[in-house]
Order: structure tokens, then C-alpha cells, then sequence
């Protein structure tokens, strides 16, 4: 349950009791003072201070529990002060206590749960923040009560502002409060705040690691055997032995697990938890490094750069970048995840740049005559300079990153006694969560920290490690008594969670484990004991039926009694998520999954809508105008593009002359009207989160409409604005562009880094809604469910692929790497690591553990089991012969056909084909509304349009003449002046590409008579396509060559490409069987025929011809790709367009 | 109420001493130690031991020449000594005092690091104490927090003072004039690197002023000699 509902309870009973004392809510000040005065068991005074008057001690508020009274500063509006005052109440009802309350403490549009990305991953998760951000809900809810906030707009129509002012409270206070009453599902009602209740059961394994003192201790918990319980009771145990809270340190790995530990503790020891630490190693991390700014050389307060300011950084200092191995002049920034990620590891391992060259440079001397190994010592000694000159520049700007917070304080503990001596003297009690996912900077820091250790408690499970791409060690669990030689390893013995039949089966998995090597052997008794049935294995045929059999069981499950939020599906990627999420629901099953936020639907809408205020073209207008709100239709947007691109002013500007043009229907002219007055006064200098607060909440009924909703699919979307709403709210620290293309720019970041992760996961708020949770295996690590699906156990899925690494570390950089080789080392871990994901998996069972798998894939090809399945013993596991499946129905998943009328002068030319072979999606609106013509342009990308420039150029000259190489090299100066990289990163070294280019150019006309160039169809059933030849030549020896000149390489796949095939179709077709189709690569100036089998040139044929048919029968389905999209123009616009027909003129 | 007792004074001061007699760094193990004695005083005792430790190290990093008195007692042994020897005296002086003067009330000496005469009260005590003092809750807690300046106290309101708590007027006095604690009260929770400001004094007429009193109460307050 959402923990916030009890307190938000306890503010609307005291707001209720307080406007039957009298109190008017609209006048928020006069309201709290009812409260005090009249509410009888407030109990409370109040007293204004103005400020600096001792009595408030330096505290903007305070709740003084023994005096029983509240002094706020006499400072702000009523309703401000009201606030303060609220927020006093709030502590006085939720904590226990006296409370000073700083300028930071007391933000009343403080949101419950803060976007987990970026900077907001090192959030504070301590029970003081916890009991901060407790009492600012508590008085948000208290003045202005969700239900009362939610009448207000929905049944009265007032508007934000509106609210505002009638009750004159500040408006990022209403904004908030009305985001939560309208988007958050409402709670369920007769729940209780028990879920974190502390309630010590008899359990002897625990009580052993709970009493245990005086030596370092190890405690080996698996799973469901109610580990954070045990640190709980450890915690408590110390408390009632006289231990100073302030001296126990708690260090975990996850906002949620400290969020947890917190909530648990302020129940169990309400009067002590506040003292105890408890957070990340990260948020400890970031207060040394705040606390002890000077000695790092650091700024006061230094900025915290995320991954996606870090790739900013290192794109910024491309040009200075010695890259050689790492080069890739098609996009240098693509390498550039690749070297972050390289430098992180580096830091877990707390090597820093100088080592690293150390390393690489003894990788070197190592290597001998052997190419391969003088290469990767190459590669590292150049991760090496990137490194060093990174560093360097992050120090400039006075930041540090995510990997700095865990590496920097540990090497100041380590170099500096003074502070090492404080902490240790500070805390001297230490306990850490999750040990097997410490990597080697964290454990250094830890050992530091405990000193003499025998105050070091640590609990884990190196059986569920699976964070090891980011430096997480199980190695450390194993070697425990190792680096702590007094140490005692104990383990938990009984399971809380799990039948009998599923922990069997985990049990059976664990002795199968390379984690299992060097931990005490698992052995569990199930507390709850037989469950209803064993583990369930089905086999299908096909990926589709996959998830018809889960559907088929998801459903039987529920009518048996498992309610759909119950049970979760977990699969190893997102994309098979996403698959099986769209077949649930297309069955009508409610599921609980945001897949990838920004690529939801309900968020592209908004994000398209935040692109129009920053894009002259205003090409999101084919998304936006597909919103019901607007109703314009595909062929109205389709004229505001090309009336946008035919006159001066930007989208923004033009958009009210737009409205009253005749060319557009009456429904678009109205649309436009509306659009124009929901985009009125936004302009480039609005942030994102202003932009969208106001046009939800202010000038539209979308935010009414989704409270309204009483579907899981609609709440779903309500959930997702919200989440999208709190990360909206930080604004990115790096470059000066204004706030919405900030935004926008680190949205595809963002997800081209992958860094969506956690904001796939569905905010504590919604879990309560009766669907079927979707996760990772990953995303489901500390979680249970009665009952578990886990579709795709096959070779290549679970196990997934090891996909290697980019830039593997130097030898010896990483804890037993020295032995194997990096790739070796590599395999390795990532088999352990697919193995615990796997043990992770099942073990989140309570009772019902059901797998799947498909024969077929997609391609056709056969699947083998996964080796997994055979560690399950027989008689724990059931086959299910003909597995029920759920059959979809009629017309579900069916995509939209787009009936589209192009001019006779359009023809679809051998590019287009192929760019519509891509992605369909995107042929549609690039070529067939001509949208996209903003894309980012690269240096790579500049260099080719040039050299393509010059070949156009050439086309024409050499009809009439022989243009020289210098002729050829003064025009491509011209060119270049106007469109190459001039300036940019790498300039010279693409001139220098492009001269060769030019050259090689040159050289392969030699002794050809070229020709007048032509499109040359083919035709299909259902149209034809236009090649547009690089060159038509005549050769010496009489025959007509058609040739294709590409700037890249020749690939080793290069002549299966629909291209070839269509050049080889087209070249037959006007000149005859004798005609020579040549291929000219620029970059390995390799000229050869085209090989072609006539298999692969059949195929092809028939590809092409089935293409043809599909965008004459108007299908543009988008092809979804993890890279390409987020470097797609049309990323914010895609997959929506308006109804209706489209005439291209 | 229940002011710090002698018992636990001593116990405070010994361990004190202790940390400051080990001459050599203080650890984790020493503290815990020193705190299983008196509890109550944990904050005290960490922070003491890390400004030892900090004096300690500095000490080294500067490479002050030590000199070493005959018994082999570092300065820094000898400065924490000679304040634990000059509480002592205090101690046995308040003893002395309130033995002759007040022999029916608890004999405590205040020092800066302990004699809490407010720390058990429950709010309704609280109160209570407010009214014997003819003030309100918000005046009394300015007295228990020492925000008000102890050498602006008029006398007779430290004899009501004194009657409030049920102690001495010597305890009072000591009470109001001792330094102010650098720690915030127990009970009294914050965020660690916002630490409220418990230096921040006023005088007593300001106090009686600002705090919220009726204009009887303020009257009868001022006039007080």
C-alpha cells in the first residue's frame, strides 16, 4: 500500500474536525488557528516569532513537544504562514518529539515520491527527510484535502489559478495537491498502515544474528527468510542495549530498500529512528563529500552530474579526445556510453586515471608480438586519456558524478586521518543491506568506516547478485572472512514467503550455482508449508501462443482466487514485457506496466505538445493534432506543415493566422483555434514543468477527464503523467539552452542511455490497482507475489546472450581478472550473474510458480529449453500437456491503414523504399508528409551530404566535360564552406576523409563515357519504383554500366540489401541482361560487380514487391529500435497520426 | 522532575576523564564503553571524543613539540584534566553551598554538559512549572532553552524560579547562567547538517515582551526586582 495514505487519513480527519469547529478552508491561516484553539485534541499553541527571535532558534518552524506549542516565523502571506503552521501540525500528530523545521524542511509542494533519475537517485532516504516530507504532505492535505481539491476542479470547473486564488494558497502547492488527487488512483479504503508494522516473530536463526556482538558478522539470508526484519531487530536489540541511534550507520543499495528500513524503524523505535543513518551508500557518499568539500577540493555545494550531463561533458571535449580504436566517424558520440561506463567501473574498482594508464601501459608490455593483445592494451590506454582528460574537465566545472560519490569520499577516508577518525568515532555501529551487491569501493569504505570491525554487521545473499555491470562483487560476501578474520558467517533458516514446493525448487537451483561456491549451503524450511501446486512448465510453438498460454493461465489463476495484482509476469527484457503487456491487455486482463514512460502514448502527447514551443516547424502538430482536444485531421496537418514551411514566422508565431485559413477544415480551423489559445504566453524561456502544470491543470479538462476514469488502462495513464509530471521537476544541471529543449534533449538521452530503468517501475501510489504487475526480473528483486509467470525459458532469453564489452578493463583492474582473460572473465560473470537473475526469479513466489516457453522465434528458427529447466527435479515440477491458451479477439492488435493519394510527380524511388524497409513509420512522415527536416545534423552526416553534393554535381559536369580533380576539389571547398563540419569536433580528419573521398571519386571515373543520368522503374504489382542511379556509364568495352557509389565501407552483408537487388532489377529491365550493375565503395575505394544469387535476388524481389503493396495499401507501422529511435526526428511524434485521408499535393 | 543526579554526574565526568586520561586516541570501543555508563549524555561524549581526537591528531599534524610533565601526561591530557579537576570543585562547591543554604532540596552542582532540571518533565509538568513562574509555555521554555540572558534575570524571579523547579536559587542561578549547551535537547530532533541554533540569547525584559504574555503577566514580570 501506498505509505502515505495513513498520514494523509490523519490530516483530513483533523481538517474535517476542524471545519466542524468552524474552520473555512478558504481561509487557510484562520483555519489553522481553529484547529489549535478549537479542535480538542490538538492540544497545541501557537506562537508567532518574528525572525531571528531566539525562540525559534535559527528553525523557520518548530513544534516544541514538551511545551506543547508551535512557533513559526511571522513572515509571508497568511497562507504561506498557514503552511508552516501545517506542517508543525503534521509533526505533532505523525512524530514524536520536538521539531526545528529549516527553510529546506518545509516545502508544502513537496511531491511523495521523487522521479528516480539523476540527481534524485541520491536523495536523502533518512527518517528525518522521510518525517519531513511526512509532515509536508500531511499539511497540504490538511489546508486543501484531496477530495476538496478534486471537487473544486472536477465538479466546480476551477482551475488551478483559480484555486488559488480563493484560498490564497501559493500555486506550486495547489498544482501538487491537485496532481495527486486527480492522477493518483484513489486509495483503497479500509486499509490499514500495518503492511511495515513491526511484529518480531520467534525465529532462532534470526535471534542468533540479531544478539551476535563483538566480532565482524556476516549473515547469509535467502530468500523470503525476512532479512530487513532481522536488520530491524538488530537495530532495536542495539537501542535497547544503551546504543547511541547516532552512532548506528545503515547503508543499502536502493532508495527503496532505505525508504523501507525507515518506515519500519520510525514504527519500531519512534523516539530513536530519526538518529539512526540510514541511506544509500550513495546519499552517505554525498554528505562526506558535502561535509568535507574543502579537503576534495571541491566547491560548497558540487554539482552532481548523472550519466546523461556526463555524455554531455564528454561530447563537449570530443574534439580533444585521442580517440583512435574507439574513432567511429559515422557518430563519434555513439562510443561515448561505451567510455562513461568504462571510467565508472574504474571507480568502483577505485582506480583512478593514473592507475588505469599503469594497467593498460603493463598490458602493453605484456602483449609481445601479439596483435590481439596490443590492441586491447591500446584500447585501454585509451580509455586511459579519456579518463585523465575527463576528470580534469569534471573538475573544472567543479562536479563530481554518480561514480565520484562512493570513490572520493573513500579515498579522502583513506588519505586524510582527521576525517577518518570522525566518521569512525561517529559511527561506530554498522550495518549493511545487501552485501553481495557492495563493489570494491564500497567494501573499501566500509572497512575504513568499522575500524576495528567488530561492530560490523553485514546481511546478503550472494546467490542474488545480479548488479554486476555496475561492480556489484558477490566476491565479497565469500571473502568475508577474509577481510575480517574474527568474523562469524551465520544464515537464516527459515523461508516466510515461499510453499514448500517452491522453496524446493530454489533450494534444488542453489546447489546448481557457481554463486553457492564458498556461502554456506542453503538450506530452508518453509514456514508456510505445502502450497496449492508445484512449479508448471507449458511449451508452445510460437511466441504469440506464449502469451496466450500466459493469459490463459494469468486468467485461470484469478477465477481460482490469485486476485490480478497477485501475480506477476517477469520476463528478462523490456521488449518482451512490452509484447506481453499489449497481449494482456488485448485480451481485456488489466496489467500494471508503464513500459518505457516516454514512449507511452499519453506522454508522447505531452512531449509533442512541449516540442511545438521550441520547433519553427512545429512538426508535433501531426501528433497534437490528433489529440481529441484538437480533432484536426490528417490532411489538415498535413497543409499547417507545408503552410508553416512556405512562410517566415515559426510554428508559435504563425499559429493565430493559422486558425482563420480556409485551406484547413472547419473542425481543423477550430482546433487550430484551440491549440493557439493552449499555447498562448509559452514561450522558449518556460520550463517544461511550468508548461505543463499550467496546461493541465489550467487550460485543459485532460487532468478532469483522467480523474474521471474508472478503467486500470485510464488510471494507468493519470499514474504515468504524474510520474512524468516529478521528473519534469529537476531541471538538468548542464549547458544554457532554454528549459524545454533542455528537457526535451535529455529525454532522448535518457532513454538512448537506457536510463529509464527505474522509471519503468510504477510509483508506490498505483500498486494497490487490481492488474497483473509486469517487471524485469531485475526490477522484481526484493518483491513477492502468490504467484509468478515466467514466459520466454529458453537458450538466448533466460539465459540471455552475453553481449560482451565495448571497452573491457585493463587486466587486473577487476578482482580475479587477472587470471582469466577480460572476455573469459566476462562470459563468466555474466553466466553467474543469469543464473542468480534466474534464482531471483522463482524465488519471488509465494505459491503458484508457472514457465513458459516457444519453440519458434520470429525468424523462424528453433529455441532450445533453457538449461535452467533441468535444474528443477522432476518431481517439483509438472509439464502441461496442451496448455490452454487465450485466444485474442476479432480485430484486436489490428493497425491502422492510412488511405494516402500522392501527385503524379511522386514516385517512390529506390531510397524511399528502402528508408520505408527501415522503419515505416518514419518513411511516412518524412517522405510522405515531408516532416523531419530539423534533424540533428553530425559532423559524419555534414561530411556525406557533402561528398553526395559533389556527386550531383559531377552527374551534370561530366556529361559536358571531364572535370579535373582540382576542378573537383575547388567545387567540394565550396560545398564544404557551406555545409561541412566547419568547426566541429574532428574537422580536419573528416577533410581529410572527404579529400580521399574525392579522390578515389575521381580515379573511378577514369576511362568512362558517362551518360545522361535517368530513373529507371521497375514495376510491381501494385506500382512501381524509380531507381535513381548514382552514375550510367559507358565502359571501354561498349557495355552500359550502373553504378552505385556509397561513401562507407563495403560490408560484409552489404549486397543483401534491398538496394543492390533493385539496381540489378533496374539496370535489366532498361538495358538488357549485357548490363554491368557496380558497386563503388569510397572508403575502401573498392569498385566491383554486384554478386547477387538469383535465391537472394528472387527474394528480394518479392521483399520489394510486398513493400510496394503495403505503403500502397497505407501501412506505416513504426519498426521500434532501442538506438535508432531516440536519434529520430519524429521520436516525440511517433507512432500517432490523425484519421482520415491524406491527398499529397 | 528529576535533575541530574550526583550519580550520574560523576558518571559523566569519569568518563570524560577517561577518554581525556587514555593518552592516545579515542576509538569507537572507548566511547561505547564510556556511554554504557551514562547513556543520556551519548551526544556529549562523541562529540568530546572527536574534538579529542581532532585536538590529538592536529596536535601531531603540526608537529607541536610535546612536552611531557613528570607523570608522562601529554598538555592535552593535562588541559582536559585540569577541566574535569575544575568541575570537580564546582561540584563539591554547589555541594557545600546547597547543604547549608537549601538542605532540603537535591544537591546538584549544573555544569554546561549536564544538570537538566526540565529533561523528565511531561508536557502537563511543563505547564504546570509555566504557571508557578506566572508566565506562559512559550516564556518558560525561552528559561529551559537558556535563550534568555542569565545576568539580566532578575533576582526575585529566580526565587520564583527556584520555587517552580523545587530547587535552590543557587541551582537556579548556576542553571540560567551556565554556558549554553552546544547540543540541542534530547528529544529535540533536526537534520544533521542543519543543527538548530542554540546560541541565540535575549534579554530578559525582550523575552517577557515577545512571548506572547498578557499584559498582567508582562506587568507583573517586569517589575519584578
Amino acid at each position: 500500500m501506498d505509505p502515505f495514505d495513513p498520514i494523509r487519513r490523519a490530516a483530513v480527519d483533523l481538517h474535517d474536525l476542524t471545519v466542524a469547529a468552524g474552520g473555512d478552508p478558504k481561509d487557510p491561516l484562520g483555519f489553522v488557528t481553529t484547529a489549535l484553539d478549537k479542535v480538542k485534541n490538538v492540544d497545541l499553541e501557537l506562537v508567532w516569532f518574528e525572525p531571528g527571535n531566539p525562540g525559534l532558534k535559527d528553525a523557520r518552524a518548530r513544534l516544541d513537544d514538551q511545551a506543547g506549542f508551535i512557533c513559526c516565523e511571522n513572515v509571508g502571506t497568511p497562507a504561506s504562514r498557514a503552511l508552516l503552521v501545517a506542517h508543525e501540525l503534521g509533526h505533532a500528530k505523525l512524530h514524536i518529539g520536538s521539531l526545528n523545521c529549516s527553510h529546506a524542511d518545509v516545502d508544502a509542494s513537496q511531491t511523495i515520491e521523487a522521479a528516480p533519475v539523476g540527481l534524485q537517485r541520491v536523495e536523502d532516504y533518512g527518517v528525518k527527510e522521510r518525517q519531513e516530507l511526512q509532515a509536508n504532505v500531511f499539511g497540504r492535505e490538511f489546508l486543501l484535502p484531496r477530495k476538496l481539491a478534486r471537487e473544486m476542479f472536477v465538479e466546480s470547473s476551477l482551475s488551478a489559478d483559480a484555486i488559488c486564488e480563493l484560498t490564497g494558497l501559493p500555486l506550486p502547492v495547489v498544482r501538487q495537491q491537485l496532481l495527486d488527487a486527480l492522477l493518483l488512483p484513489e486509495a483503497q479504503s479500509g486499509e490499514m498502515f500495518d503492511s511495515g508494522a513491526y511484529v518480531p516473530k520467534p525465529d532462532a536463526s534470526q535471534d542468533r544474528a540479531v544478539d551476535y556482538r563483538g566480532s565482524p558478522y556476516l549473515l547469509q539470508a535467502g530468500p523470503g527468510t525476512g532479512k530487513t526484519r532481522t536488520l530491524v531487530k538488530r537495530i532495536v536489540s542495539l537501542v535497547n542495549d544503551g546504543v547511541d541511534p547516532a552512532s548506528i550507520l545503515v547503508l543499502t543499495f536502493s532508495n527503496r530498500a532505505a525508504g523501507e528500513l525507515s518506515e519500519r524503524l520510525a514504527t519500531a523505535i519512534p523516539d530513536s529512528a530519526s538518529k539512526v543513518w540510514v541511506g544509500t551508500f550513495h546519499a552517505f557518499g554525498l554528505e562526506l563529500v558535502r561535509k568535507h568539500y574543502c579537503s576534495l577540493k571541491l566547491p560548497e555545494k558540487p554539482t552532481l552530474f548523472d550519466r546523461s550531463d556526463a555524455i554531455e561533458v564528454l561530447e563537449e571535449i570530443l574534439p580533444i579526445l585521442p580517440l583512435e580504436h574507439y574513432r567511429n566517424l559515422w557518430d563519434p558520440t555513439l562510443i561515448l556510453r561505451e567510455l562513461l561506463d568504462a571510467i565508472s567501473r574504474a571507480k568502483d574498482e577505485l582506480v583512478g586515471p593514473m592507475r588505469y594508464r599503469e594497467l593498460a601501459e603493463a598490458m602493453l608490455a605484456e602483449a609481445g608480438s601479439d596483435d590481439d593483445k596490443i590492441e586491447a592494451a591500446e584500447k585501454c590506454l585509451e580509455v586511459a586519456e579519456v579518463y585523465d582528460i575527463y576528470e580534469r574537465v569534471v573538475a573544472d566545472k567543479g562536479a563530481i558524478d554518480f561514480g565520484d560519490l562512493i570513490m572520493r569520499p573513500t579515498q579522502l577516508l583513506e588519505a586524510n586521518k582527521a576525517v577518518l577518525t570522525r566518521v569512525q568515532l561517529q559511527y561506530r555501529h554498522i550495518l549493511v543491506d545487501e552485501y553481495q551487491d557492495v563493489n570494491r569501493a564500497s567494501a573499501r569504505m566500509v572497512k575504513l568506516i568499522a575500524a576495528d570491525a567488530k561492530r560490523l554487521w553485514v546481511v546478503g545473499d550472494a546467490r542474488q547478485s545480479i548488479y554486476r555491470f555496475r561492480g556489484a562483487s558477490s566476491a565479497n560476501m565469500t571473502k568475508f572472512k577474509t577481510d575480517y578474520p574474527e568474523a562469524t558467517v551465520d544464515r537464516l533458516d527459515i523461508n516466510y514467503r515461499s510453499s514448500q514446493q517452491v522453496v524446493d525448487n530454489f533450494v534444488a537451483a542453489a546447489s546448481k550455482m557457481s554463486a553457492s561456491q564458498g556461502m554456506l549451503p542453503l538450506t530452508l524450511s518453509a514456514n508456510n508449508g505445502v502450497g496449492p501446486a508445484s512449479a508448471e512448465i507449458r511449451r508452445f510453438e510460437t511466441l504469440d501462443e506464449e502469451i496466450a498460454g500466459v493469459a490463459a493461465s494469468v486468467s485461470h489463476l484469478q477465477t481460482s482466487g490469485v486476485a490480478f495484482r497477485d501475480q506477476v509476469v517477469l520476463c528478462r527484457t523490456n521488449k518482451r514485457l512490452n509484447e506481453i503487456a499489449s497481449g494482456l491487455e488485448a485480451r481485456g486482463i488489466p496489467v500494471l506496466h508503464f513500459g518505457s514512460l516516454f514512449e507511452r502514448d499519453e506522454i508522447r502527447d505531452l512531449l509533442a505538445l512541449l516540442s511545438l514551443t521550441i520547433d519553427p516547424f512545429g512538426d508535433a502538430v501531426v501528433r497534437v493534432g490528433a489529440m481529441p482536444r484538437y480533432g484536426l485531421s490528417l490532411q489538415d496537418v498535413y497543409e499547417v506543415s507545408k503552410t508553416i514551411r512556405s512562410q517566415e514566422s515559426s510554428f508559435l508565431d504563425g499559429l493565430v493566422a493559422l486558425r482563420s485559413n480556409k485551406v484547413f477544415s472547419v473542425a481543423g480551423q477550430r482546433g487550430l483555434g484551440q491549440l493557439s489559445q493552449d499555447l498562448r504566453e509559452f514561450d522558449k524561456r518556460t520550463t517544461a514543468w511550468e508548461f505543463m502544470a499550467t496546461y493541465l491543470l489550467d487550460r485543459t479538462d485532460i487532468a478532469r477527464d483522467l480523474a474521471q476514469s474508472d478503467t486500470v488502462s485510464g488510471q494507468m495513464k493519470g499514474v504515468a503523467i504524474w510520474q512524468l509530471m516529478n521528473f519534469l521537476r529537476d531541471q538538468p544541471p548542464t549547458n544554457d539552452a532554454p528549459p524545454i529543449e533542455k528537457t526535451l534533449s535529455r529525454i532522448r538521452q535518457i532513454v538512448l542511455l537506457a536510463e529509464d530503468r527505474d522509471l519503468r517501475q510504477v510509483p508506490g501510489a498505483a500498486l494497490h490497482m487490481d492488474a497483473v504487475r509486469l517487471m524485469t526480473v531485475h526490477g522484481s528483486k526484493g518483491l513477492e507475489f502468490d504467484a509468478v509467470h515466467l514466459p520466454g525459458m529458453t537458450v538466448s532469453s533466460f539465459p540471455s546472450n552475453n553481449r560482451g564489452q565495448r571497452c573491457p578493463s585493463p587486466h587486473g583492474m577487476i578482482e580475479g581478472s587477472a587470471v582469466l582473460s577480460a572476455k573469459e572473465f566476462t562470459k563468466q560473470a555474466h553466466a553467474t550473474e543469469e543464473e542468480c537473475l534466474y534464482f531471483v526469479a522463482i524465488s519471488r513466489a509465494k505459491k503458484h510458480l508457472n514457465l513458459y516457453l516457444a519453440k519458434k522465434q520470429p525468424s523462424g528458427s528453433n529455441r532450445k529449453a533453457s538449461p535452467f529447466l533441468d535444474w528443477m527435479p522432476r518431481a517439483l515440477a509438472t509439464e502441461i500437456s496442451m496448455p490452454d491458451m487465450m485466444s485474442l479477439p476479432a480485430g484486436a492488435l489490428e493497425s491502422r491503414k492510412i488511405d494516402v493519394s500522392m501527385p503524379d510527380d511522386w514516385l517512390l524511388t529506390d531510397g524511399r523504399i528502402t528508408s520505408f524497409e527501415r522503419c515505416p513509420r518514419r518513411f511516412f512522415y518524412t517522405h510522405v508528409l515531408g516532416l523531419g527536416s530539423a534533424r540533428k545534423m553530425t559532423s559524419f552526416s555534414r561530411t556525406h551530404d557533402c561528398i553526395y553534393g559533389l556527386m550531383r554535381w559531377l552527374r551534370k559536369e561530366r556529361i559536358s566535360g571531364n572535370p579535373t580533380l582540382q576542378d573537383m576539389q575547388a567545387k567540394f571547398a565550396m560545398i564544404w564552406a557551406e555545409r561541412g563540419p566547419v568547426g566541429l569536433a574532428f574537422e580536419a580528419d573528416y577533410m581529410r576523409l572527404a579529400d580521399c573521398f574525392v579522390r578515389n571519386l575521381q580515379k573511378a571515373g577514369e576511362g568512362r563515357e558517362f551518360l545522361a543520368n535517368k530513373k529507371l522503374p521497375i514495376k510491381f504489382g501494385n506500382g512501381s519504383v524509380y531507381v535513381e542511379p548514382s552514375e550510367i556509364a559507358c565502359l571501354e568495352d561498349g557495355r552500359i554500366s550502373v553504378r552505385r557509389v556509397r561513401t562507407g565501407y563495403c560490408r560484409s552483408d552489404e549486397y543483401s540489401k534491398l538496394e543492390y537487388a533493385l539496381y540489378l532489377l533496374a539496370a535489366e529491365t532498361e538495358f538488357g541482361p549485357n548490363v554491368r550493375v557496380e558497386a563503388l565503395h569510397l572508403t575502401d575505394n573498392q569498385c566491383e560487380d554486384v554478386p547477387m544469387t538469383p535465391r537472394v535476388r528472387a527474394n528480394r524481389e518479392k521483399t520489394c514487391g510486398t513493400l510496394v503493396g503495403q505503403i500502397a495499401s497505407g501501412q506505416f507501422p513504426p519498426d521500434v529500435d532501442a538506438v535508432s529511435c531516440p536519434r529520430c526526428p519524429h521520436f516525440f511524434i511517433c507512432a500517432s497520426a490523425p484519421d482520415g485521408d491524406l491527398k499529397i499535393s | 522532575m528529576t535533575p541530574m543526579t550526583h550519580q550520574q554526574n560523576a558518571q559523566f565526568q569519569n568518563a570524560i576523564n577517561e577518554l581525556a586520561m587514555s593518552d592516545r586516541l579515542p576509538d569507537a570501543a572507548q566511547i561505547e564503553a564510556a556511554i554504557q555508563n551514562c547513556p543520556e549524555f551519548a551526544t556529549e561524549i562523541t562529540e568530546f571524543a572527536i574534538e579529542l581526537a581532532m585536538e590529538m591528531l592536529f596536535e601531531d599534524d603540526a608537529e607541536i613539540a610535546v612536552t611531557e610533565d613528570v607523570k608522562g601526561v601529554s598538555p592535552m591530557v593535562s588541559r582536559a584534566l585540569s577541566v574535569f579537576e575544575n568541575e570537580l570543585f564546582n561540584s563539591r562547591q554547589a555541594d557545600a553551598s546547597s547543604n547549608i543554604a537549601v538542605p532540603e532540596s537535591k544537591s546538584v552542582s549544573v555544569t554546561a554538559q549536564g544538570g537538566d532540571p526540565f529533561a523528565k518533565m511531561d508536557r502537563g509538568e511543563f505547564l504546570n512549572f509555566g504557571k508557578t513562574i506566572n508566565a506562559n509555555n512559550v516564556f518558560a521554555a525561552k528559561v529551559r532553552d537558556k535563550q534568555i540572558i542569565g545576568a539580566t534575570y532578575p533576582r526575585e524571579f529566580l526565587k520564583l524560579l527556584a520555587k517552580g523547579l523545587r530547587e535552590s536559587l543557587e541551582y537556579v542561578a548556576e542553571y540560567v547562567g551556565s554556558a549554553l549547551s552546544p547540543s540541542p535537547r534530547a528529544n529535540e530532533f533536526f537534520k544533521a547538517d542543519l543543527r538548530p541554533d542554540q546560541t541565540m540569547q535575549q534579554r530578559f525584559e525582550d523575552a517577557v515582551k515577545d512571548c506572547g504574555l498578557s499584559q498582567e503577566q508582562q506587568c507583573f514580570l517586569l517589575n519584578l526586582k
